[in-house]
């Protein structure tokens, strides 16, 4: 189950920038698990709240500006890591067993699978049965700014719990 | 609680005459009628009288005449007569709403009418288009529109509940990508080499396909899912096209009605498949129907303590539940009274 989210789908949440993507995606139905967000980049970082597992990373867009993404976890769901890319030419990105991916593009031409464009901070998210190679390459000659979001499950991890 | 500041379908185009057509949407009575020029007012359906029905009266050139007392409403909701005095009470108006034909579908605007003319009606040219053939049906559904909008979000259901006709297990046993863009959820299938439906492989006597559909919901009351089937390895733009098209008007909170087209590129004049399909797929319709109506009887006795439990494939339903609920709060918010701060 692929999710692509474009960018204006995205939710402003006042005070805590703007959440990409979360699982479980109606709030408190379920065991939170976990959530990636972009925040302002302002060079100082918050202090990690108790109980969660963060990562970040700063995902320079094309027009100049930086976002932090922020990906967080439950501790007992999943471990988070945010890796950023420049893509190029065509490469190969794997993903885990039980390991959600959430690619986040930072440029205006990101073809995903052959057939998924992603324009400027728009997310495309990977889960359980989807494929574990995902080719990409940019679609113009400058390259892609990429976020790639790992959510490592300590059991079986998805979007929807 | 509905969405308000949208277009909904209220009737098919050829219901609508010089005749008064009562009609409920979003728990609000209308009454409907055509014009002189052919065009559709659509009014409250209570005088402002004594609240008599207004669908009881009968048309008088452009106006609608009560059939209790004769008050005379002229199609912006204005008394224009009251038979027993010369003077017209200035509170004898009634609501109108905004109004749209479109393909042989009415719609009516239910929120801030001011809205309504910079909301285009959603494009559904299929239904006229003499490049595509299509059957209609119109149905009450004794469940609510979420329900339905679930169902079509979801069509893994097909497998099971249409399996005679629409539904196999391509359908489940394949996954999905969703997408959200703005108000809209799309739901895209592909099913690669796989038998058609049973229906289509009546319909078009392929036996081994690509297939594909794809539910494009625009919240909050229209779905059309785009579906074909093409000879394994060919592009979908090469195939056999369908597009199907639900419009969800909800009635109350726990009914809906359902204008369904299914609109097709190919065999289009073939009015055996005409017959074929409109047969096969108005009992489609009453599996969804009978099944919907059974679920809605459940979910109202359901423990409060017992959410639906959602899976992989419910990630559309989940998007657009959010999606809806997010309409009603920002509509529930514009339409708050401002706070004054004190000085």
């Amino acid at each position: 189950m692929r999710l692509l989210l474009r960018a204006n789908a995205h939710r402003m949440e006042p005070g805590e920038g703007t959440e990409v993507a979360a699982s479980p995606d109606t709030h408190g139905r379920e065991r939170w698990q976990w959530d990636v967000r972009l925040v302002p980049d302002t060079g100082s970082q918050a202090p990690d709240p108790a109980g969660v597992l963060v990562a970040s990373g700063g995902l320079r867009l094309g027009y100049g500006q930086t976002l932090r993404v922020v990906a967080r976890s439950a501790p007992k769901a999943a471990v988070p890591s945010v890796e950023i890319h420049q893509v190029g030419a065509p490469t190969q990105l794997t993903r885990e067993l039980q390991e959600v991916m959430v690619l986040i593009s930072g440029g205006t031409g990101l073809l995903v699978e052959g057939r998924h464009h992603l324009g400027p901070l728009d997310a495309l998210i990977l889960e359980g049965d989807d494929p574990f190679a995902v080719p990409l390459e940019a679609e113009g000659a400058e390259g892609t700014p990429l976020a790639v979001i790992r959510l490592k499950g300590l059991a079986a991890l998805g979007w929807v719990p | 609680m509905y969405v308000r500041n949208a277009w909904y379908v209220i009737a098919l185009s050829e219901e609508v005459t010089r005749e008064p057509l009562k009609r409920t949407a979003l728990g609000e009575e209308m009454v409907l009628f055509r014009k002189k020029d052919g065009s559709i007012a659509v009014l409250d359906d209570r005088c402002a009288h004594r609240a008599y029905p207004l669908s009881e009266g009968r048309i008088i050139g452009d106006n609608i005449q009560c059939g209790y007392h004769g008050f005379e409403y002229n199609c912006a909701g204005v008394c224009v007569r009251v038979p027993a005095q010369a003077r017209i009470p200035e509170r004898a108006v009634v609501k109108s709403y905004p109004t749209v034909e479109s393909h042989r579908w009415v719609w009516v605007w239910m929120g801030d009418p001011a809205l309504a003319e910079a909301t285009e009606v959603p494009d559904t040219h299929w239904m006229t288009d003499p490049a595509w053939d299509r059957v209609t049906h119109e149905r009450v559904f004794a469940c609510s529109a979420d329900l339905i909008h679930d169902n079509l979000l979801d069509l893994t259901h097909e497998g099971f509940l249409h399996e005679s006709t629409i539904g196999d297990e391509a359908v489940y046993e394949n996954g999905v990508t969703v997408e959200v863009d703005g108000n809209t959820v799309s739901v895209d299938r592909w099913m690669p080499e796989c038998h058609p439906s049973p229906l289509f492989e009546k319909a078009t006597g392929m036996t081994l396909v690509d297939r594909w559909h794809t539910t494009v919901f625009q919240l909050p009351s229209l779905h059309v899912i785009h579906a074909g089937v093409v000879e394994v390895g060919g592009k979908r733009e090469d195939g056999n096209l369908l597009r199907v098209l639900n419009a969800i008007t909800p009635i109350t909170e726990n009914t809906a009605w359902y204008f369904y087209a299914f609109c097709r590129d190919f065999a289009v004049g073939d009015t055996g498949l005409n017959e074929l399909l409109t047969e096969s797929l108005g009992g489609v319709l009453t599996e969804d129907s009978d099944a919907l109506a059974l679920q809605q009887i459940r979910m109202e006795s359901r423990p409060a303590n017992l959410p639906d439990v959602l899976i992989a494939q419910d990630a559309g339903v989940a998007k657009a539940r959010r999606m809806m609920k997010q309409m009603l709060a920002a509509e529930a918010k514009a339409a708050a009274p401002q706070k004054v701060a004190a000085p």
